[in-house]
């Protein structure tokens, strides 16, 4: 061999070593070195580059993947096998530790998956329609108020306009009486007009959709998919068959497919074409809903400035003077729910790094009691990889077994959850056993396991053999001063994390106690409500009145009942009119037009509500069909638009004829109609003599418990026309706590995952003083022997202990300060900083945490010097 | 012991081969994998660490031992234990046998192939 072929297969050999080091460290001790001259001697064999380029191809990639595969081979068919034996072996031997280790992780995960389900159906999973992203809702704007129904005449200018939408159609719920064998029964119907099946995107089940063909005074009539399934049995003859509608025969045309209820926000059971009254068809009227598909390609950002241009051009044609606003669906069906889920999904992230904070502190406590263990099997040759790995396994399965129980908690809390985010959640039902929930799960469980095993694993690896074995008391061998920092930052950590939870969760009680104490206008105790529809037999104005005259006639008599009267739309209840008023006398500029909520009242309702009289008088018998039209308008409205003067005897236009002039003869307290939370807008009452309508909302104020006199209220409608059912029967108390469930669930959440993290955390901080004072007995003994106090021992156990928490706090108290913008949307009047809160919080955990330390301290104190030397 | 050498049969390919060359006598790794590739016509190259893993592998299994070569320092030579022949040979008379089928359906040429 020559020098330069000697010095090449030499730094062959070389250059195989270091591919070599694809195989574990054992295989390459003992055969490396003759691999790599065997090596060498094939290198200087091959003649020619083209040999020597085929030799490295071959070799690169044979010494890889054989590499890889001995090391797995290493793990999976010996060692991996042997750790997760000796892992049950081991976690048998701690029953009790190893229980607390996974109900931890089971809440962690059970909390976490629980929300993630929730949020993942609610902003990630794709909605039931196709191309969703380009169906919208149109409303219509006034000024500052957006997101308004739309009239009848704006409806059909937006249809004859093909630029901005490819399909539109406008729906209005209303109530259907349904006459079977069975009797008479109330549903849920759907009125549409245009090319709802189109904007829907979905076929219907059976037999065919509802289309602009259908003349709108057709008797036809598609069944809910829900309907049909309950009430049918998915029967595919239902469709030609004839239902029996407010005494009307109506032919079954199709079933509609349940996507159609998440788009018309509304469970509906019947679906009909719309046959929208004429006096209803003005422009007074704001009550339908309108959604589109944008024409095709076009995006919603696109389609904007094109709707502010059909806007604008109508404005100009004089049509109408409001603006036209588009709503993605999505966008709209999650609404206020969306910053909430953010919200929990935030404090479960942290909730989760408790957790995981919590079992490294756990593990590395008894990672400490087992150094020993360690050490000996570090001596008897386990390499230090190994032993990582033996403790790895140990978290693994702990993380694994909590994690699956995690996924039971999550499957039956996530209907919790659900509950919270109602409007979003019936976007998607959460799945927990979505293929992506689960796999985050997992992903989440398994990262949790091994960010509390790591620092123990490593730790334990690292352990000095010389030291441990020579150390005559094993606890002490192990508690070496770095790892008593370690556990010390974890509790600080997880005591801070604590403190930001319990600070959001402060903050989100103080916001619901708030909001709960804000006057909504009206005093909701001891009222029973209900609303009643008068079905076609009622046709007459006349009947209509007669009708609900007799019924509160006979409410107003039962035992028990103060007074009973009714409105066209209950506060709070969730349906509203709104529309634009005129004042006599007075011309707005464009976009400041008179705006007003629209209500049709009977006599006595303010008094029964407790809706205060401001000036002037209510309804009374005064006020009948053919006398002077009158009105009542709220604080708010007579604020806005007669400041500083008196509007008592001004007139109005309400818009709804008949006749265009309305007298003010009063002016009532204002009421929070659309939401504790929300700002008032003012209301304008018409009497019920002057304006009669079918559906109503009955309002009975008691004396004492409602829900008491449901029965017989419910019996007394019966008496008057069984035809007629009651529905929506409920305490008004109900009806206010319904609108703030949402906030209500979602504290309860924060609160429970709050509390949680507190108590973890408390535990981390008692063990650790535990630890450090079981660690330091030796210590205390001499001090104590040399003449120290207990009080002395205490103070300074007390002391190293407050350091931790007073910097935890700290910590926490910046956290929550960092986090407040993400507060802020969910919060109603307190602010995301408030330092009651705040200091609350600071105090309240700071004081809980220096108990926990104080109990371990105080025995620490007690000892006996003699018994604590002796213990050496 | 016959019934432990059923339980390696079939051989791997390349485990049959190195048993096959170190059937004339003790072989050295570089000797192997040259032994391996003649009898091959040069199809069958061997990594030296992947021939190490096997011969690692069949020693733990008993098929294999290892000898010092005389006078040759830290090279370590193979040797075909008696089972390890036995193994062979076994393995050897299965694949015959399969040959035979094959020649019998006239699938190769007779008397060609060994």
């Amino acid at each position: 061999m020559t020098g330069t072929a000697r010095r090449t297969s030499r730094v062959a050999a070389r250059l195989y070593r270091v591919l070599l080091l694809a195989y574990p460290a054992a295989f390459r001790r003992e055969h490396g070195a003759e691999a790599a001259r065997v090596f060498a001697r094939l290198h200087a064999d091959a003649r020619g580059p083209a040999a020597i380029a085929r030799l490295w191809a071959r070799t690169i990639t044979s010494v890889i993947p054989d590499g890889c595969r001995e090391r797995f081979e290493g793990i999976t068919m010996r060692g991996l096998r042997h750790d997760f034996i000796c892992a049950f072996r081991q976690l048998r031997k701690r029953p009790a530790a190893s229980f607390v280790a996974v109900l931890i992780m089971t809440l962690g995960v059970g909390a976490t998956t629980a929300v993630l389900a929730v949020v993942d159906g609610a902003l990630l999973r794709p909605l039931p329609f196709p191309d969703a992203e380009s169906v919208v809702y149109v409303t219509d704007r006034q000024g500052q108020d957006t997101g308004l129904p739309a009239s009848w005449p704006e409806y059909e200018d937006w249809r004859r306009d093909g630029r901005v939408f490819a399909a539109i159609a406008a729906f209005v719920g209303n109530i259907y009486t349904l006459q079977s064998a069975s009797g008479a029964e109330s549903l849920q119907g759907g009125l549409v007009d245009g090319d709802f099946m189109r904007v829907l995107g979905v076929p219907p089940i059976a037999g065919r959709g509802l289309g602009p063909e259908d003349p709108a005074a057709a008797r036809v009539v598609m069944v809910s998919e829900r309907e049909w399934r309950v009430r049918y049995g998915a029967d595919p003859g239902l469709v030609g068959r004839h239902l029996v509608l407010n005494g009307e025969r109506h032919t079954v045309v199709g079933v509609m497919p349940r996507a159609a209820d998440l788009l018309v926000r509304e469970e509906v059971d019947v679906w009909l074409p719309l046959d929208l009254p004429q006096p209803l068809r003005a422009r007074g009227f704001h009550l339908l809903t309108v959604m589109a598909r944008l024409a095709p390609g076009l995006s919603v950002d696109a389609a904007r400035p094109r709707a502010d241009a059909l806007a604008e051009a109508l404005r100009a044609a004089g049509s109408t003077p409001h603006g036209i606003d588009l709503a993605p669906v999505r966008q709209t069906l999650v609404g206020d729910a969306r910053p909430l889920l953010l919200l929990l999904l935030g404090a479960v992230a942290i909730l989760l790094l408790i957790v995981a904070a919590n079992l490294s502190n756990l593990f590395l406590a008894q990672s400490n009691a087992r150094a020993r263990e360690f050490a000996v099997r570090a001596a008897l040759g386990a390499g230090r990889f190994k032993l990582a790995r033996q403790l790895l396994v140990e978290c693994l399965v702990l993380g694994v077994a909590g994690g699956a129980l995690g996924l039971l908690v999550a499957h039956l809390g996530v209907a919790v959850v659900a509950d919270a985010t109602a409007g979003a959640s019936a976007l998607a039902p959460p799945i927990v056993t979505d293929p992506r929930v689960l796999l985050i799960a997992l992903i989440v469980s398994a990262s949790v396991a091994l960010l509390f095993g790591l620092a123990p694993a490593l730790r334990a690896s690292a352990v000095s053999l010389d030291a441990t074995l020579r150390a005559t008391d094993g606890a002490r061998a192990g508690g070496s001063r770095s790892s008593r920092h370690h556990r010390r930052l974890l509790a600080g950590v997880e005591l801070a994390l604590a403190v930001v939870l319990l600070i959001g969760a402060g903050l989100l009680v103080k916001s619901l106690v708030g909001l709960m104490r804000t006057d909504a206008g009206f005093r909701a105790e001891r009222l029973l409500t209900f609303s009643v529809g008068l079905g076609p037999s009622y046709e007459a104005t006349t009947a209509q009145l007669a009708f609900f005259d007799a019924l509160l006639a006979r409410l107003a008599t039962l035992p028990g009942v103060e007074s009973a009267s009714a409105v066209s739309h209950l506060p709070l209840g969730g349906s509203d009119t709104s529309g634009g008023f005129e004042i006599a006398g007075r011309v707005f500029p464009q976009g400041e037009a008179p705006y007003a909520k629209k209500r049709i009242a009977a006599p006595g309702y303010f008094d029964t509500m407790g809706i205060p009289l401001v000036r002037g008088r209510t309804f009374d018998d005064r006020d009948r069909l053919g006398s002077r039209d009158v009105v009542v308008i709220s604080e708010a409205i007579a604020r806005r638009y007669w400041p500083g003067e008196d509007p008592i005897g001004r007139e109005i236009g309400f818009g709804w004829g008949p006749g265009d002039r309305q007298q003010i003869i009063g002016i009532v307290g204002d009421v929070r109609h659309d939401g504790l939370d929300r700002a008032v807008v003012g209301a304008i009452y018409r009497p019920l003599e002057q304006f009669p309508r079918r559906g109503m909302t009955i309002v009975v104020r008691t004396a004492g418990d409602p829900l008491a006199i449901a029965e017989s209220v419910r019996a007394e409608a019966a008496a008057m026309d069984a035809a007629q059912p009651i529905r929506r029967l409920a305490a008004m108390d109900d009806v206010v706590r319904r609108s703030v469930t949402t906030r209500e669930t979602i504290m309860r959440l924060l609160a429970g995952f709050a509390a949680i993290g507190v108590v973890l955390s408390v535990i981390g901080v008692y063990a650790v003083t535990v630890h450090g004072v079981g660690q330091r007995t030796r210590e205390i003994g001499v001090r104590m022997a040399m003449g120290a106090r207990s009080a002395d021992v205490l103070r300074m156990v007390l002391r190293e202990q407050s350091i931790v928490i007073v910097a935890a706090l700290g910590a926490g108290l910046a956290g929550a300060w960092a986090a407040s913008d993400v507060l802020r949307a969910s919060l109603h009047e307190v602010s995301p900083t408030d330092p009651q809160v705040f200091a609350g919080v600071a105090v309240l955990l700071g004081l809980v945490a220096l108990a926990a330390s104080w109990l371990p301290a105080r025995r620490a104190a007690s000892v006996d010097p003699l018994v604590a030397l002796k213990a050496e | 012991m016959t019934q432990g050498i059923s339980g390696f049969l079939p051989l791997a390919p390349r485990d049959f081969l190195i048993l096959l060359a170190l059937a004339d006598g003790p072989q050295h790794g570089y000797g192997l994998i040259k032994a391996v590739a003649a009898a091959t016509d040069g199809a069958v190259a061997m990594d030296p660490a992947n021939l190490y893993r096997a011969l690692r592998r069949m020693r733990r299994d008993g098929l294999v031992a290892e000898t010092t070569a005389p006078g040759v320092e830290r090279r370590r030579d193979y040797a075909l234990t008696t089972l390890g022949r036995r193994v062979l040979v076994a393995e050897a008379r299965r694949v015959d046998t399969l040959a035979s089928a094959a020649r019998a359906r006239k699938l190769l040429p007779r008397g060609s192939g060994r």
